[in-house]
């Protein structure tokens, strides 16, 4: 944790208090609670089932993720997760649970070509790339060049084939009009869902942040759209709890897009998970369930 | 990021000394670039259907190895390729020697392999190669992928 004790400023409990009335409290006791370790095999090199096998000969305790075969969750370890060669051969990415959900809903084929649009650290195209069995391609952008740079190492690490890592904006893919199939936008964001891997981050609660970036994200919206195909499908994530930055960005999409529309996700045990007012959605508040706050749509191109 | 197919010399060398050193057969479907200078990286025949001059490329596909002159040294990844299929130059050695070269130390080891680079496997797969010296092994992970401490 990079703060001591996590400060909640007055208008961070007032803006959450008039999202989910009544259960401030329980949210808020949620974010000081650190988040469960989890992580996601790489079964391009090895099952689950043996990496499981392989890590319990070494004292740790595991449970399975009930909504995804390849993801596991460490109750206890001898050693770190980094600090492992299961780690260094790429047996296995550290990745929170809800950031696994944004491919899972994209599912995306071995035949498709893909944009992951804000790739960097990786998690996600290395998810993607998995499940593509390595085959299609994947053309991974970030903005900064150093963020690239933990990309390309992470992509090596997993053993990637199918990727392209391009540095540089993201509304500059509008210039490749109907190129993609599938299209991952996991928008940079103010974090909130993030609080508690960092503490710091509820204490920098500002709403001209989440007003600023809810533009970056519409502009990011609209630019990827036009690369997409016809009939192509968009996963659009946060790991963010704004209502500015996740539902009101899709809602406005929606309605300035006539060729858009918005796929019900349907993905075991969170049926009950959903955006406000928009029930096609995924919306993960820490208090209800324990993971990583975490907003997912997916949009469909006519 | 400049990309340029390696000539069909290059790409014979390469298939020769995957063959000599490992006994491993190159599969037709490779297609060899370097990726800056003495980078060896295996691109997808698909990736040439996108526009890659417009896309401000850092890399793509995987790393193979380092090829210059006299030195072939193949990638963490591309050890990992190729051991799997791999019929020679290739060592078994113990979690804690692993360890060790993980964290930049060499190794006291002696073997009878002819390879400068030889494949280093361990019980929890292959970690790469390491620099032949008869009665040492030389680490050869990059600063960037060793692990600093064990705790």
């Amino acid at each position: 944790m990079s703060s001591k004790k996590p400060v909640f400023k007055d208008s961070f409990k007032e803006y959450f208090e008039s999202l989910i009335p009544g259960e401030l409290d329980s949210f808020i006791e949620s974010c000081k609670k650190p988040l469960l370790e989890s992580i996601r095999v790489n079964d391009l090199k090895i099952t689950s089932k043996k990496l499981k096998e392989n890590l319990v000969k070494q004292g740790w305790e595991i449970e399975d993720v009930p909504f995804y075969e390849n993801a596991l969750i460490i109750k206890k370890r001898t050693s770190s997760l980094g600090n492992t060669l299961e780690h260094f051969t790429g047996q296995f990415y550290v990745q929170e649970q809800s950031s696994m959900i944004p491919p899972l809903v994209l599912n995306p084929k071995s035949t498709d070509t893909v944009l992951d649009c804000c790739a960097s650290p990786g998690s996600k195209t290395t998810q993607l790339s998995n499940m593509m069995k390595n085959k299609g391609i994947i053309v991974a952008n970030d903005m900064g060049l150093g963020r690239v740079i933990i990309l390309s190492s992470n992509l090596e690490r997993m053993g990637c084939e199918n990727v392209i890592v391009t540095n540089g904006n993201g509304n500059r893919f509008s210039n490749f009009p109907e190129m993609f199939d599938k299209i991952l936008l996991d928008a940079p964001c103010t974090g909130y869902g993030a609080i508690r891997k960092d503490w710091s981050i509820a204490k920098m609660f500002n709403p001209k942040s989440y007003k600023f970036l809810a533009n970056i994200q519409k502009d990011l919206l609209r630019n990827c759209w036009t690369a997409l195909k016809p009939k192509g499908e968009m996963v659009y994530s946060t790991c963010t709890l704004t209502k500015e930055e996740n539902e009101d960005n899709v809602i406005e999409f929606l309605e300035r897009n006539p060729d858009a529309k918005i796929e019900n996700i349907k993905l075991k045990g969170f049926e009950k998970h959903r955006g406000i007012g928009l029930k096609e959605s995924i919306r993960i508040w820490p208090h209800r369930i324990d993971m990583e706050g975490f907003f997912i749509a997916k949009l469909v191109k006519k | 990021m400049r990309y340029n197919e390696l000539r069909k010399r290059e790409v014979d060398t390469i298939k020769d000394l995957l063959l000599e050193n490992y006994g491993f057969v190159t599969p037709k479907s490779w297609m060899l670039y370097y990726l800056g200078k003495e980078k060896v990286w295996i691109l997808k025949e698909e990736f040439f259907n996108l526009p890659l001059e417009k896309f401000n490329v850092e890399t793509m596909g995987f790393y193979l190895c380092h090829f210059e002159h006299n030195i072939f040294r193949l990638s963490i990844q591309g050890a990992q390729i190729v051991g799997e299929t791999a019929t020679k130059n290739i060592l078994d050695i113990s979690l804690k020697d692993a360890w060790e070269l993980l964290r930049g130390f060499d190794i006291d080891k002696e073997t009878n392999l002819e390879a400068t680079y030889i494949i280093l496997r361990t019980e929890a797969g292959i970690i790469g190669v390491g620099k032949n010296h008869k009665t040492k092994i030389l680490c050869q992970i990059k600063k960037n992928r060793r692990v600093r401490n064990l705790n």
